[in-house]
């Protein structure tokens, strides 16, 4: 069983603020959220003291890394314990449906989601969010939302992927894929 | 004609660019001769491949009365043949005109890495990491110029097989690719000279 490696990290920081409170039933509250994409590889060098350079150009605040890779432990336990109960005969292999992991877990102030791809690539955004657990209507539209925004991110890195030039391991390099990332925030229809 | 799924071209072709340039250990100008080889092959097997097809079907290409007849049906009959896409023929002079591509399908995944990193990796593909170069150029990762690749030189080279098979010698470049941030594609043609009518050397009476 590999380690997984670190392909892409990023935060996004909205300038602009809600004027007044922020309403629950507002769903329109900009979103402050973090990015991960990590691939299970027994290449995996995140033990290498070299790393520590990379990290401090990643886009993103080491607190914020921090909780994204503990959330990433626990949608690897979630992951064993859906393959678990996961037949044969139960759905489809393929698909943004079968991919979805869901919430995994809310940490401080934000909530995890997770997504895992055929290919065993992770993807987790977390959500700066403060829907109560009573709240199912807002659960489920939040829902649907992350479902879009995966559907999209996965789309972006296949899109990376088919660069002749895009290494097959490691970091993603992309003037065209951090872009795009960085579109994601504004967009939320799709 | 049999086609062929867009995606797959491209994909084949980006992978044959890099394994070129793999094989010619990250040579920028070497990769574009070999491309231009590789093309004018090709090119000498298609014109005559465009000129029987197209009787067939219905398709009148009559002699050439000028360079200019001949841009415009390379423009529009052999790209639009072969690839599926017509360009624009522009800039005719007697002697030269440039095509513009407006798409490329050889191109469509492709973004060309940043200038001044290293070149391809043998084992995995990837390009080399600027970590080490950073901490004092360990192993000596070469700086590459990768604007200076011509991606679809191929073109090129067949455009410059297939004139050469109708007696015309002409040079073909790349003047401006959308790759390395212009607009659009152009492809100047220019003839360099009419060649003779006749076998080649070893059919020749003593």
């Amino acid at each position: 069983n590999g380690k997984d490696e670190l392909l892409y990290v990023k935060e996004f920081r909205n300038n602009h603020h809600q004027q007044g409170s922020s309403n629950d039933d507002d769903i329109d509250t900009d979103l402050f959220q973090s990015i991960l994409l990590a691939e299970e590889n027994e290449y995996s060098n995140t033990n290498n003291p070299g790393s520590y350079e990379a990290n401090r150009q990643d886009d993103c605040s080491v607190r914020h890394q921090f909780l994204l890779q503990s959330g990433l432990e626990k949608m690897n336990e979630d992951v064993k314990f859906e393959n678990q109960l996961r037949t044969t005969f139960d759905r489809q292999f393929v698909g943004n449906d079968y991919m979805w992991i869901g919430f995994i877990c809310p940490i401080d102030e934000y909530r995890l989601y997770g997504y895992v791809t055929n290919t065993n690539v992770k993807i987790i955004v977390a959500v700066e969010d403060d829907i109560l657990s009573e709240q199912e209507d807002l659960q489920k539209m939040r829902d649907t939302e992350i479902r879009k925004i995966f559907k999209r991110i996965h789309q972006y890195y296949v899109d990376y992927l088919q660069n002749p030039f895009a290494s097959k391991r490691g970091k993603i390099k992309s003037r065209r894929f951090t872009e795009r990332m960085q579109q994601i925030s504004f967009f939320r229809e799709i | 004609m049999p086609k062929a799924n867009t995606e797959l071209f491209a994909l084949t072709y980006g992978s044959l660019v890099t394994e070129l340039i793999k094989d010619y250990d990250n040579d920028i100008d070497e990769i574009n001769k070999q491309l231009d080889r590789i093309g004018y092959s090709i090119g000498v097997r298609c014109i005559d491949e465009l000129l029987s097809k197209c009787e067939v079907n219905g398709v009148d290409i009559g002699p050439c009365n000028s360079f200019q007849n001949t841009a415009e049906v390379v423009a529009k009959i052999g790209f639009r043949c072969f690839l599926g896409m017509t360009c624009d023929v522009t800039n005719v002079t007697e002697n030269s005109f440039s095509l513009f591509l407006y798409e490329n399908p050889l191109s469509i995944f492709v973004e060309l890495p940043e200038s001044g990193g290293g070149g391809l990796n043998d084992d995995d593909g990837g390009l080399n990491d600027d970590f080490g170069a950073a901490a004092g150029g360990s192993g000596g990762i070469k700086r590459l110029e990768w604007s200076k690749l011509k991606y679809s030189n191929i073109y090129c080279g067949v455009i410059r097989g297939a004139l050469e098979q109708v007696n015309m010698k002409v040079s073909c470049n790349f003047a401006r690719d959308v790759l390395r941030g212009d607009d659009v594609n152009e492809i100047k043609v220019e003839l360099k000279e009419m060649l003779a009518e006749g076998a080649g050397e070893e059919y020749q009476d003593e």
